[in-house]
């Protein structure tokens, strides 16, 4: 109930943010996405459809799947407008998650990797890669109070015919949020993001969503951000989503990879 | 979660990872190996002996270019075999639309015509999405082929990578392109892989095998564009000339190419699709050159190369023959042309070739069809003869009789001299107007008689250019008045004829030169187009006629970006004495580039016109600059060298509207407001934006004259006039012309005429003293009136027009005098000052000539006033005088100060009801219609010149009470 907004502005939820603890679960989602750039006549609205599954490992690392089922999008330029479908890419992902105490206070920190699968996007027509590393801290100063921050870079590279064609960005992003009661929250936070377009801020994006509990272990989410500054072209993201937590931190003694196997 | 849940799901994301992988083509993006390996219409197979291969820039092609009308220079590039060949631009010197070179300027059947503007490649409409090219590289792998590759990006969008591969092969009537485009960008882009053909409107036109198509395209607004896309199988260019090229579209990788077409430009490629970030589109197809008087040739070609391409059906072979009173009858451009179309539905044909009957009237059309067929036979624009045919492999029409034209000779003197001249020939009544009406297949303007293509060699549309030792022409059987005219300096004549067919008949007339304009002053027609110019097919030879049958003394040769002279055309009609010809250009800007307050489309500058220029033969666009992504005053600058020290910039058509969204007069463009003050200097505001200056001090109003009367119609002098009158009262004085900016035989020359008075005739022409005694304002506006100024003691020295300031006396008087040939009905004098207008004289006061067709009666009007009662005393201000028939109610519904709208609804009110577009807030401004009673006093006129204003204006007289120094007197309050 307190992990930040799920909330992604780049293509594929390169960027999407998490909690810095690790956790065993699944969520899935829809995100629309619209970018408005009068001056320029262009204009996109996007809908993905997202489902990630993370898993808990014994060893302290929590890793993760998961992918873009379905994203349609929409542009128009000056005078054609046009509808795409696509499906992909496939991500994988790995958090090795750390508990300790700031000033007394409980705080996570966390380093992740997520990548995303070559040739899994049916709309790339060349070998794509994209990759971002984090750095994640989680503080939890009450049981219904949390802080999150987060730098994490965005590498992006494609192999086209023409040769290697690479983006990268630098993002930071911190978000707060408070439990009033048990069955809902609230969320609120800001984003830097430079480098993708070149030297320069991206954007400063604001963000806030609100969170409600579903059933024992679930928790539905909608959110919005928005760009305030930088080149990025303006920008409007939503995210419904619902995510279940089956097994949260601290991790289990035994290792769950062997339990696994002994069920099956 | 559960084990089996957890399957599944990875099973998903397995299958997932498999249903993704993308599929990878070798494309020209990879470099030179993989574009060696690039797919190139692998499907088709033209064989023949020989070859004859070249690759290399046309300053090192064997013999030199050998395509009439090309216009490619040494550093540009070439591809040739035994076929054809093909010259593509040098990159640094982009022509026309595009932004760079890499591009397909000429193109045509070896030793044959070249009819290109320009084919190049887009992906949208904005200028961001034009190809640039950056590089280029020769591939010589003769014998077998030859090959240019151009990459290069987005115009505007650095990181959408472009390539074009164009290969010819030995043996193969057309050239093999294919596109790729890589979005390197972050956005998800809606693009097309297009290439774009500039047919400029009068010139080449796309004949597309859909249902009630063929050459005739529906007009289409450019922002919404994709509402207008179709899909067509092939698409086929071409003049309506004999012996002409005939251009072949057909896709290589799709069966079908979608676009649109219209007699501006067509644009055929792939579908509008929507390429994700790293995502990358290809575009193979195969552009045929022929040369023949139809399309047939073409059509064979598209259909073999579908047939192997896409494995279409053997065409049939359709035969016939016309015959005419028992004789042969051959096929020209006028006489007969045989349409051959699918029928697809009732009432509902598919035009798919055109052919025309040889010498012996025969023809065999080859077609691609497995319908039953319709024929239909043009002649002199109608159809005169059709049918049905049931589909088999060979129709055999037989013989299709239709009616043998008449013939008439024709002869002009002027004051008993043989004479060039002009004969406009129209219906004697309506009903036979609407029995010889035509078309050209349905396209161009419509005439009645139609006599041949309006756009293109006399006999046009109903026009005839008479040479001094006479003509002959075809026409249709019926009964026709014939009105020759030498231009306004001249009598009116007609004459009434009755022919049958097959009948010849011989006219002569005689006309009379009248005095019009004060001795010494020569006339002149500053802004006309010929064949150099993308938006004319008029042959240099005829333009040349036209120039000394309508009796001009001076033409300024103002093709669209390009140096034209018509020097070799002059001196083989033997009329240097006559005529003088000031080699210029008129720039003509197609990028839109220019941000403008108030809008949000960016714009261009309009049109501007300059000379004298000397042609360089052997530079791009005959020595004239590449013009595009410049303000106004940086387009003087650059121009300014090549014009010598008394060089002429001319604003063309100030208000004029857009085309194509491309904006053609530069005041309209900026938003000018003529009842707000110009500043100083630039200030952001549209006015503001006349003040900008270059780093050389040149301002964006440092154009020297202003060119009030375009044409023989009221419409754009009545707009102009307000923006004129708001620049002299402001001090910015420019000299106001009148011109007629013909582009064809239809729009005819030295209607608008300017008189200057450079105290110099045509033996002793001098460019230099005449632009003087332009810039000085010494000119005055005619379509038809001529309007003389003197001001001075009654009986003492008198001066007249010039912009010096006059420093009046007292008693000085004004006195003006309105001429007019017998065939311009004038009824109101007018004069302007800076506080408005007000009428001198109308209807009686003027003398008003009874017969049109005689020679008295020129002097209209003539008066002595004193200077005290025209403009207020003691205040400097200005004065001018305008003449003719008194103007049309017209209203500036959309408030920007200019004239926008016309008594549309007749009822003697303009307003909100006269808007015939509900979605507008003006307009439209329509020219009012002929008369039709030969009784009206604009009837004569209006057969020569239809939709004909009488109209005269002198430039302006700057008053300086004081004579310190001439004070503009600022705008009227």
């Amino acid at each position: 109930m307190l992990a930040p907004s799920a909330v992604s502005l780049r293509d594929t939820g390169l960027d999407q943010n998490r909690v810095a603890c690790a956790v065993e679960g699944f969520s899935v989602g829809t995100r629309g996405l619209a970018t408005i750039d009068t001056p320029n006549f262009y204009g996109t609205l996007s809908a993905s459809l997202m489902l990630d599954y993370r898993y808990l490992h014994a060893a302290g690392f929590e890793f993760s799947v998961g992918a873009r089922l379905l994203d349609y999008r929409f542009a128009q330029s000056a005078v054609f407008t046009e509808g795409d479908v696509s499906v992909g890419p496939v991500s994988v992902g790995v958090l090795r998650p750390k508990n300790t105490r700031w000033w007394g206070i409980p705080v996570a920190v966390g380093h992740s990797l997520r990548f995303e699968i070559p040739y899994t996007n049916s709309s790339d027509g060349s070998l794509t890669v994209a990759a971002s590393p984090a750095y994640l801290v989680t503080l939890a100063p009450s049981s219904k109070f949390h802080i999150h921050a987060r730098i994490a870079a965005l590498l992006w590279s494609v192999v086209p015919e023409a040769g290697a064609d690479s983006r990268a960005a630098l993002l930071a992003s911190s978000d707060i949020a408070y439990s009033p009661a048990s069955v809902f929250s609230v969320t609120t936070g800001a984003e830097v993001h430079a480098g993708w377009y070149g030297l320069g801020l991206d954007h400063a994006q604001a963000r806030a969503g609100l969170r409600t509990a579903i059933g024992k272990s679930g928790a539905l989410e909608l959110a919005a951000a928005t760009t305030l500054a930088g080149a990025e072209r303006n920008d409007l993201v939503f995210w419904l989503g619902y995510r279940s937590i089956t097994v949260e931190e601290p991790r289990p003694k035994r290792s769950r990879l062997r339990d696994w196997a002994n069920q099956l | 979660m559960a084990p089996m849940a957890r399957l599944a799901l990875f099973a998903v994301f397995f299958l997932w990872f498999g249903a993704a992988c993308g599929q990878d083509d070798t494309t020209c993006l990879g470099g030179p190996q993989s574009c060696e390996r690039a797919p190139m219409c692998n499907g088709l197979r033209f064989s023949c002996s020989g070859g004859g291969l070249f690759i290399g820039k046309l300053s090192q092609l064997p013999g030199g270019l050998d395509l009439e009308g090309a216009e490619g220079t040494g550093g540009d590039f070439v591809l040739q075999n035994d076929s054809i060949t093909v010259v593509f631009d040098a990159l640094g010197e982009p022509h026309d639309l595009a932004p760079t070179g890499g591009n397909i300027i000429d193109m045509g059947s070896r030793g044959g015509k070249d009819d290109i503007v320009l084919i190049y490649q887009i992906s949208g409409i904005l200028p961001d999405d034009t190809f640039a090219y950056k590089s280029a590289e020769l591939i010589d792998n003769s014998p077998a082929s030859v090959a240019l590759v151009v990459r290069g990006t987005l115009d505007g969008r650095p990181d959408v990578d472009v390539v074009t591969r164009y290969e010819l092969r030995a043996c193969e009537p057309g050239l093999r392109m294919r596109t790729d485009l890589y979005n390197g960008s972050p956005d998800s882009h809606v693009l097309t892989i297009s290439d774009v053909g500039h047919w400029g409107n009068r010139n080449l036109l796309p004949f597309a095998p859909l249902p009630g198509r063929g050459f005739v395209h529906d007009g289409f607004e450019l922002l919404e564009l994709q509402d207008a896309y179709q899909k067509f199988d092939y698409v086929m260019v071409r003049a309506a000339e004999e012996d002409a090229p005939t251009y072949g579209f057909v896709g290589c990788d799709r069966e079908q190419l979608e676009g649109i077409n219209s007699t501006d430009l067509s644009a055929l490629g792939t579908g509008i699709g929507l390429l994700r970030p790293g995502a990358q589109q290809s575009f193979e197809r195969f552009l045929l050159a022929t040369q023949s008087d139809d399309l047939d040739a073409a059509s064979k070609r598209v259909a073999t190369a579908r047939s192997q391409l896409h494995g279409d059906a053997k065409p049939v072979t359709v035969t016939g023959n016309l015959v005419s009173q028992g004789l042969p009858f051959a096929g020209s451009v006028r006489r007969a042309t045989v349409v051959i179309s699918e029928i697809v539905g009732d009432n509902l044909n598919r035009p798919l070739t055109t052919i025309m009957p040889d010498e012996e009237g025969h023809f065999e059309a080859t077609v691609p069809s497995n319908s039953w067929l319709l024929y239909e036979v043009w002649s002199f624009g109608r159809v005169v003869a059709s049918g049905v045919v049931p589909r088999t492999e060979a129709a055999q029409l037989g013989s299709i009789e239709i009616e043998m034209p008449a013939r008439l000779t024709v002869a002009v003197t002027g004051d008993g001299a043989p004479s060039f001249a002009s004969l406009f020939v129209t219906a004697a009544d309506e009903a036979e107007a609407d029995r010889v009406r035509g078309t050209w297949l349905g396209e161009f303007r419509t005439c009645a008689p139609w006599l041949g293509s309006p756009v293109g060699a006399s006999p046009a549309c109903n026009i005839v250019n008479v040479e001094p030792q006479g003509n002959d022409f075809e026409i249709p059987a019926g009964r026709y008045q014939l009105w020759f005219t030498m231009g306004e300096e001249y009598s009116l004549g007609r004459v009434d004829v009755e022919i049958a067919a097959g009948e010849v008949q011989a006219v002569e007339v005689d006309l009379s030169r009248l005095q019009l304009a004060p001795d010494g002053w020569l006339s002149s027609d500053l802004h006309v187009h010929g064949g150099a110019s993308f938006d004319s097919s008029i042959p240099d030879l005829d333009r040349v006629r036209s120039f000394v049958g309508h009796g001009v003394d001076v033409i300024a040769a103002t093709d669209h970006d390009v140096v034209a002279d018509y020097a070799n055309a002059v001196e083989a009609l033997g009329v240097g004495d006559q005529v003088i010809v000031m080699g210029g250009l008129e720039t003509t800007q197609l990028i839109p580039h220019l941000e403008v307050p108030d809008s949000d489309l960016p714009k261009v500058i309009g049109h501007f016109n300059h000379w004298p220029m000397q042609v360089d033969a052997d530079a791009p666009r005959g020595g004239a600059p590449w013009d595009e992504l410049i303000d106004a005053g940086e387009l003087f600058d650059l121009m300014s060298p090549l014009l010598g020290d008394e060089g002429i910039h001319m604003l063309n058509h100030p208000w004029d509207e857009t085309q194509f969204g491309r904006d053609l007069g530069f005041l309209r463009a900026i938003g000018f407001d003529p009842r707000e003050e110009i500043p100083d200097a630039d200030d952001g505001t549209a006015n503001g934006l006349l003040m900008r200056e270059t780093s050389n001090g040149t301002r964006n109003l440092d154009f020297h004259l202003i060119e009030v009367q375009n044409g023989a119609n009221a419409v754009q002098a009545l707009k102009t006039r307000p923006l004129w009158f708001s620049l002299i009262s402001q001090g910015h004085v420019r000299t106001g012309v009148a011109n007629s900016d013909s582009h064809e035989l239809f729009e005819r020359l030295g209607f608008g005429r300017t008189y200057v008075n450079a105290g110099i005739g045509n033996a002793d022409f001098n460019a230099n003293a005449f632009n003087r005694a332009l810039k000085d304002g010494d000119v005055i506006g005619s379509n038809g009136v001529v309007i003389t100024v003197s001001i001075g003691p009654e009986n003492g020295p008198r001066r007249g027009l010039g912009f010096t300031p006059y420093q009046p006396s007292a008693g000085d008087t004004v006195q003006i005098e309105v001429r007019a040939p017998p065939w311009f009905p004038v009824d109101e004098v007018r004069i302007i000052t800076a506080s408005g207008e007000r009428v001198l004289a109308s209807g009686t006061d003027l003398s008003h000539p009874t017969d049109p067709l005689g020679t008295e009666g020129v002097l209209r009007f003539q008066t002595s006033v004193l200077l005290t009662s025209l403009v207020g005393q003691g205040v400097d201000d200005w004065f001018l005088i305008e003449a003719g028939l008194a103007f049309q109610p017209v209203a500036d519904l959309n408030d920007d100060g200019v004239p926008d709208t016309g008594d549309n609804n007749l009822d003697g009110v303009v307003d909100a009801r006269d808007i015939e577009d509900e979605d507008d807030d003006e307009g439209p401004f329509k020219t009012p219609p002929d008369p039709t009673n030969a009784s009206d006093p604009r009837y004569a006129l209006t057969r020569v010149l239809p939709g004909a204003w009488p109209y005269g204006f002198t430039n302006p007289i700057l008053v300086d009470w004081l004579g310190d120094g001439w004070a503009a007197p600022g705008l009227a309050q």
